[in-house]
């Protein structure tokens, strides 16, 4: 299976991790599923930008999917995330997410990987207020 | 008092009591089908990777030191946690062995570990030793617990330790990093105020993984097997175990799921 790379430049979900280090751990999961890895693009660094992932799929071709340092370099804009994934698979292409060890091979997939993103987004609003409010309650 | 006037039952009001006073909590596993299939699997996969046509005896795990080296043992230990991570039903049966508890003790909307963990311990050996430490010194959330379980009789240094929570507020000082004082140090500081946890085979171990805890090199003359898992509430604060790349939600219930995906007023 042939896997084309994502990467990114700028901080997602308040982490950055630098390009050198996304291609290591992708390498590695490539070649512990014996994939091949072509050489990754990286998206626009500007906030939301992702021009370079959309085009990686209009123009997938011959290549099986692609492959990401994680799951959360997907869009964050719900509807986004949904047709980037629905573009590929309705293609018959594949996403891979190597940090997490996953992929998206059929809606079933995308459920669960949908899920993560919601949750985490849902974690990401709780404040540190609340926790204070509660903390009453806990003696 | 009825119980229909109190929040928490008779039961969960006591284990409550009892992990917070203790830090830790020893039961029998609640579904004994999935501990024989659990410990079956890794007594087969075991028997594979050192090329024994049957499990020889009754007691094969306890007396592995006598047919696996020091030396062999990070080889045998890699290939069965690869095939842990192979089995479907693993996490799910690992799980089920603690699930009433996990509910009454952290919550019933949980994430579970993705990868758990296997030790494995050869009388005298000190190759793989996890000195005195608290899980949350190394990015895990205080809101994490971890479940233990053993897969022979463990007890005295053939088991683990944890520091009493009564004894917390003594030591926290000890801990600071301008003491610098390095984890044997730490050790021989604490020793006197550890718990050493018996845990027997068809048992599981519920312990709070934000008190200090450890092993030391087993003296007894058997071998020791356990397997580690952290789990926590969906929506409790995270550190730097993440969903997805760390946790994965096992325990989504419906309402949750309607609400995090429709938006639709």
């Amino acid at each position: 299976m042939k896997l084309k790379g994502y990467l990114t430049s700028r901080p997602f979900m308040g982490e950055r991790v630098p390009q050198r280090v996304q291609n290591i751990v992708i390498r590695d999961y490539c070649s512990n599923h014996r994939f091949s890895y072509l050489l990754g693009a990286v998206e626009y660094s500007f906030d939301g930008a992702t021009a370079i992932l959309e085009s990686l799929i209009e123009r997938i071709g011959e290549v099986d999917g692609l492959v990401f340092y994680s799951i959360f370099q997907l869009p964050s804009d719900d509807s986004k995330r949904s047709w980037v994934i629905a573009n590929a698979l309705s293609k018959g292409k594949e996403f891979h997410f190597a940090l997490e060890g996953i992929s998206i091979k059929c809606w079933r997939d995308e459920k669960s990987v949908n899920q993560m993103w919601l949750i985490r987004k849902a974690v990401d609003i709780q404040s540190k207020a609340l926790l204070k409010s509660l903390a009453p309650y806990a003696l | 008092m009825q119980d229909w006037k109190e929040f928490y039952s008779r039961e969960e009001a006591l284990l409550s009591t009892r992990f917070l006073k203790k830090g830790f909590i020893v039961k029998e596993v609640e579904s004994r089908d999935a501990l024989e299939e659990i410990s079956s699997y890794i007594e087969k996969k075991t028997a594979d990777h050192l090329g024994l046509k049957d499990i020889p005896e009754l007691d094969f795990l306890d007396n592995i030191h006598t047919k696996v080296s020091s030396n062999e043992l990070n080889d045998l230990r890699l290939k069965l946690i690869a095939d842990i991570h192979s089995c479907e039903w693993f996490r799910a049966a690992y799980f089920n062995l603690a699930k009433d508890m996990l509910s009454d003790i952290v919550g019933n909307e949980l994430v579970m570990q993705t990868r758990l963990n296997l030790s494995i311990q050869l009388p005298g050996d000190d190759s793989s030793l996890l000195p005195i430490h608290s899980d949350v010194w190394s990015g895990d959330s205080p809101y994490e617990v971890v479940i233990w379980l053993p897969l022979v009789d463990c007890f005295n240094t053939k088991s683990m330790y944890l520091l009493n929570p009564e004894k917390l507020s003594k030591h926290s000082a000890d801990f600071l990093p301008e003491k610098h004082l390095d984890s044997e140090a730490l050790y021989q500081l604490v020793k006197d105020d550890l718990i050493w946890l018996d845990v027997q085979y068809g048992q599981v171990l519920l312990f709070n993984q934000n008190l200090p805890h450890g092993n030391r090199v087993n003296i007894e003359n058997q071998t020791r097997w356990s397997i580690n898992c952290r789990f926590k509430s969906i929506f409790s604060p995270y550190e730097d175990k993440k969903i997805g790349e760390f946790f994965e939600p096992i325990t989504l219930k419906p309402l949750t799921k309607f609400a995090l995906t429709n938006r639709w007023w």
